[in-house]
């Protein structure tokens, strides 16, 4: 039976995971090689919701490398589409409503998840033009009409 | 959560960078305008994709300013990971060419994707320039004669579209920074990376990727490159001289070979670890004939165990291999010598004083780095000679905390005389400058 790391979320909440998947963690593996995981971890900046989440990928995750390894022997098509799954899989992840996305990488970055960082960082801008930006992550314009226009012009390269 | 509150721009910088660097970067370019937080965040970025495909620019001859731009914004920024650009258009080669000096230039830089579309775009990549340290490399394109060594040369650089540049072996650092770069290169053609160093010209198959079938293949080894250049060499000399080897006898492509009792390899000549583990695992060495490791004396092993050595001094032969043996015995604690009367001689010999150096403060005393504790010497009986080489010892073993010395005063003179002549020993001993901070003398009379 392998070992169990506890965490504990902002509101309090206690997760109970396998050391493997807590392992996905740089942090958390640096934790573990310090031998200073007793009693639960105490996650003060991740919400609950976020946790579950977090456990969830890094979970799928160490699963999908288990599962790839012992497929490791015999390379055949089913192996491209456990990689198909696992990539459709992450899509599905990531559809979730802004807030909850940010959190993921406020926690992916805090705990060192590079995948999940990556993951959460990829999708969200790709492919929309300033004012769709603008519009769907709310920013607030604190340029005045004339600031913007000196920026635009400064970097017109950029907007070519 | 209030629907408009603009959580994006209260996430941390790094996770902005983030974002930003898996973007092209031309649209990350474009975030500079959306706020003045997203001002400075362009400078975070840590990796670079650029491209002039159509969609991502509309004028194919804006790009290298844009280019240009980007770079000169990025120069302060302290990391570059990946760098990755790709033309479908022809640029100015020169311009392209400095792009990549640019990003190369960057510590942390890990990777690099070269990708062009037209074959006439794709020519602007090939040209590698290669820094070299020999200046009579310059000319190998231009001379009449060659070698059969340039011979080879020749042949293998014929297909590379490359410059040779002479770059003195002070101001290697360009290269030298080069050759420790894994570069992926995206070419159709076979790149490779050659770089000079000091000693030989070494080749690298730089790790390729090939555009169209993806074939991968490995570094190939530089010391199996030098290899199969040593192993050309010999058979065509043995075909020559029309020789024949028995197949059965031969081994190629080792690492490492056995010879006369010897291990040759990468490394040079050493001792077989067979021949002398019984050395080597010895707890505590008693007795350790001086003249076999002469012969030893250089590959002489290492003796991690030896904390005692105890030698006794002959008038006939000299101290030639205890600088080694103190060299290659860093555990040593304990010395024990019996006599200090030696043939006087210069080989080898920074254990002891027989022979006045000139440099002697540039040189590292063998004694300086030995961390012996205890030094017993017996036989003493205060010549000159002695007293020089016990100065010698007090003087530049550091770690000295006893020093145990039997004087042998002989007893065919009067009585009163051995206890004068004792005396004068003792008082020259203890008036020796000393190392350590504070050795303790013992000094016994022993009458015969």
């Amino acid at each position: 039976m392998s070992k169990k790391i506890i965490f504990e979320s902002s509101e309090g909440e206690s997760f109970e995971v396998d050391e493997a998947v807590a392992l996905e963690c740089q942090t958390i593996k640096n934790m573990i090689e310090d031998d200073c995981t007793d009693g639960g971890i105490p996650l003060a900046n991740v919400n609950s919701a976020t946790l579950t989440k977090v456990i969830d990928y890094c979970k799928k995750h160490v699963e999908a490398a288990a599962a790839a390894e012992a497929n490791a022997g015999d390379k055949d098509i089913y192996g491209a589409n456990k990689d198909i799954e696992l990539k459709t899989w992450d899509e599905e992840f990531v559809k979730v409503d802004q807030p909850l996305l940010f959190d993921l990488m406020l926690a992916a970055n805090f705990l060192i998840i590079p995948g999940l960082l990556d993951l959460t960082c990829k999708t969200m801008m790709r492919g929309k033009t300033v004012l769709q930006i603008r519009e769907i992550f709310h920013i607030k314009k604190d340029y005045t009409d004339a600031e913007e226009a000196e920026v635009r012009k400064e970097n017109a390269w950029a907007f070519e | 959560m209030s629907p408009q509150r603009d959580s994006i721009s209260s996430l941390p910088d790094e996770v902005l960078g983030k974002v930003l660097s898996l973007l092209p970067t031309k649209q990350a370019a474009s975030t500079l305008v959306l706020s003045k937080r997203w001002r400075n965040l362009l400078s975070l970025v840590d990796s670079l994709d650029l491209s002039d495909d159509a969609t991502a620019t509309g004028d194919p001859s804006g790009f290298p300013d844009f280019v240009d731009k980007t770079l000169a914004l990025l120069t302060n920024s302290s990391i570059i990971k990946r760098f990755s650009l790709r033309c479908e258009h022809t640029h100015d080669a020169s311009r392209v060419d400095n792009w990549i000096r640019t990003v190369l230039e960057r510590r942390s830089f890990s990777e690099l994707h070269l990708e062009s579309v037209t074959s006439r775009a794709r020519a602007q990549f090939l040209k590698v320039q290669v820094f070299t340290d020999h200046k009579s490399l310059k000319y190998i394109f231009t001379q009449g004669d060659l070698n059969l060594r340039q011979r080879i040369w020749i042949e293998l650089l014929a297909d590379y579209n490359l410059d040779i540049v002479y770059h003195p072996g002070k101001a290697n650092q360009v290269a030298d920074a080069l050759s420790r770069r894994k570069v992926d290169v995206s070419e159709a053609k076979e790149v490779q990376e050659l770089v000079a160093t000091l000693a030989s010209l070494r080749l690298w198959h730089v790790r390729f990727e090939r555009q169209r079938n993806r074939n991968r293949r490995d570094r190939v080894n530089e010391v199996y490159w030098n290899h199969d250049w040593h192993l050309r060499v010999v058979l065509n000399k043995l075909r020559e001289q029309q020789l024949y080897a028995k197949s059965s006898k031969c081994s190629f492509w080792q690492r490492e070979i056995g010879f006369l009792g010897h291990i040759v390899s990468e490394a040079g000549v050493a001792v077989d670890p067979e021949k002398i583990v019984a050395i080597t695992k010895w707890p505590t060495p008693g007795i350790i004939n001086l003249q076999v490791f002469h012969l030893y004396c250089k590959s002489m092993p290492v003796f991690h165990k030896l904390l005692t050595l105890s030698f006794e001094s002959d008038k006939e032969k000299g101290w030639q291999v205890v600088p080694l043996l103190l060299n290659n015995s860093p555990n040593l604690e304990t010395l024990v010598i019996k006599g200090l009367v030696h043939r006087v001689t210069d080989r080898y010999g920074d254990a002891c004083v027989c022979v006045a150096r000139k440099n002697k403060e540039e040189e590292v005393c063998c004694l300086s780095t030995c961390q012996v504790k205890v030094l017993k010497v017996s036989g003493y009986r205060g010549t000159r000679r002695e007293l020089n080489q016990m100065k010698h010892f007090l003087g530049n073993l550091k770690c000295l905390e006893t020093v145990k010395v039997d004087v042998e005063v002989e007893s065919h003179r009067e009585d009163k005389n051995v206890n004068k002549n004792y005396q004068r020993i003792i008082n020259a001993l203890t008036k020796l400058p000393r190392a350590s901070s504070n050795p303790f003398l013992l000094i016994y009379p022993l009458c015969n």
